[in-house]
């Protein structure tokens, strides 16, 4: 029984270690990244696209209708969306080293790979967190500003 | 001697090890993982709601107008559709739990883990996060489809 404790004792200071398991969920993780990844970059595009498109038809309809508030804020709406578009970017380049240099650190057993896949994966989570946190403020600050500006155009 | 038995070892004996930098990392990740997981749960409160008080509202409209002898009682599609709207709202709502729990877990458990030294803890942790990775690929595959099918019918019901 003394042996059994000891041996359990010894194996909790012993310190945490990449086994099967982790290996195993780690690369299922890695697989399902890649397929993230390069739906972020699609949908990215897609946003850069249609903003572009967006902003290039709303100054075209300026040009004929003349300057006014709700093509100011189509404008800045499409711009928001553009830069949204475009940081989808960031995530994906981050999810892409965490599959590269994980697979990298299975097969070579390198414990710098590893290291930096954690630190992709970290920052995956990182940039989402603050990519929500302003998608929200920025949405609310739209929703407020059209609301405004809807009830000073009744108004007047 | 000790240097030459070292570097005579083959790369592949060693053991991957969780390092204090891939310690404080992961516990870094780990306070990011909760904001995102209570994002999710604010989104899936608000879908929720929405979903339910348009339902109760279009079935309100329908009653009126089902009574109302000016519309003779007509049953018109668009109540059907959009009570259809509600009810994928909802599901999606309740969906939207599912990558939260999965978070909050991973993060309780890589913390305890990490802070014991408990492998167990840890791995449980790992399979977690995989699991929130292996939902946010599903929805982002769900999503790129919606998308198709939305240019498919705007770009194209619209030109042909």
């Amino acid at each position: 029984m003394e042996t059994l404790d000891k041996n359990i004792t010894s194996d909790s200071n012993k310190g945490l270690t990449v086994n099967g398991s982790i290996t195993s969920y780690v690369q299922t993780a890695s697989k399902w990244t890649i397929i993230i990844a390069v739906c972020l970059f699609m949908i990215a595009v897609a946003l850069i696209i249609y903003s572009v498109k967006s902003i290039s038809d709303l100054s075209n309809f300026a040009d004929v209708m003349g300057q006014n508030p709700v093509i100011f804020v189509g404008k800045l709406i499409a711009f928001v969306q553009l830069i949204f578009g475009a940081a989808l970017i960031l995530p994906g380049i981050f999810l892409i080293r965490f599959t590269t240099s994980s697979k990298s650190a299975f097969k070579t057993l390198d414990q710098g790979d590893f290291d930096f896949a954690i630190k992709n994966m970290r920052n995956t989570l990182v940039f989402f967190a603050i990519y929500l946190l302003i998608f929200l403020i920025t949405i609310g600050s739209v929703v407020y500003y059209v609301y405004d500006l809807r009830n000073s155009v009744s108004t007047i | 001697m000790s240097n030459n038995l070292d570097s005579d070892l083959p790369k592949t004996t060693k053991e991957l090890i969780v390092s204090q930098t891939a310690k404080s990392r992961l516990k870094t990740s780990t306070v990011w993982g909760v904001i995102i997981a209570v994002y999710g749960f604010l989104m899936a409160a608000f879908l929720l709601y929405n979903s339910i008080s348009t339902y109760i509202s279009i079935s309100r409209v329908e009653r009126e107008m089902a009574n109302n002898p000016i519309f003779g009682g007509a049953n018109l599609g668009m109540f059907t559709a959009a009570k259809i709207m509600a009810g994928v709202m909802f599901v999606i709502a309740l969906v939207m739990i599912i990558p939260g729990v999965f978070l909050i877990r991973y993060a309780t458990l890589l913390r305890k883990g990490i802070n014991s030294n408990d492998q167990y803890d840890f791995d449980d942790s790992m399979k977690f996060l995989r699991n929130a990775f292996i939902f946010a690929g599903c929805y982002c595959l769900l999503t790129i489809v919606f998308i198709v099918v939305y240019v498919y019918g705007v770009v194209g019901g619209g030109r042909f």
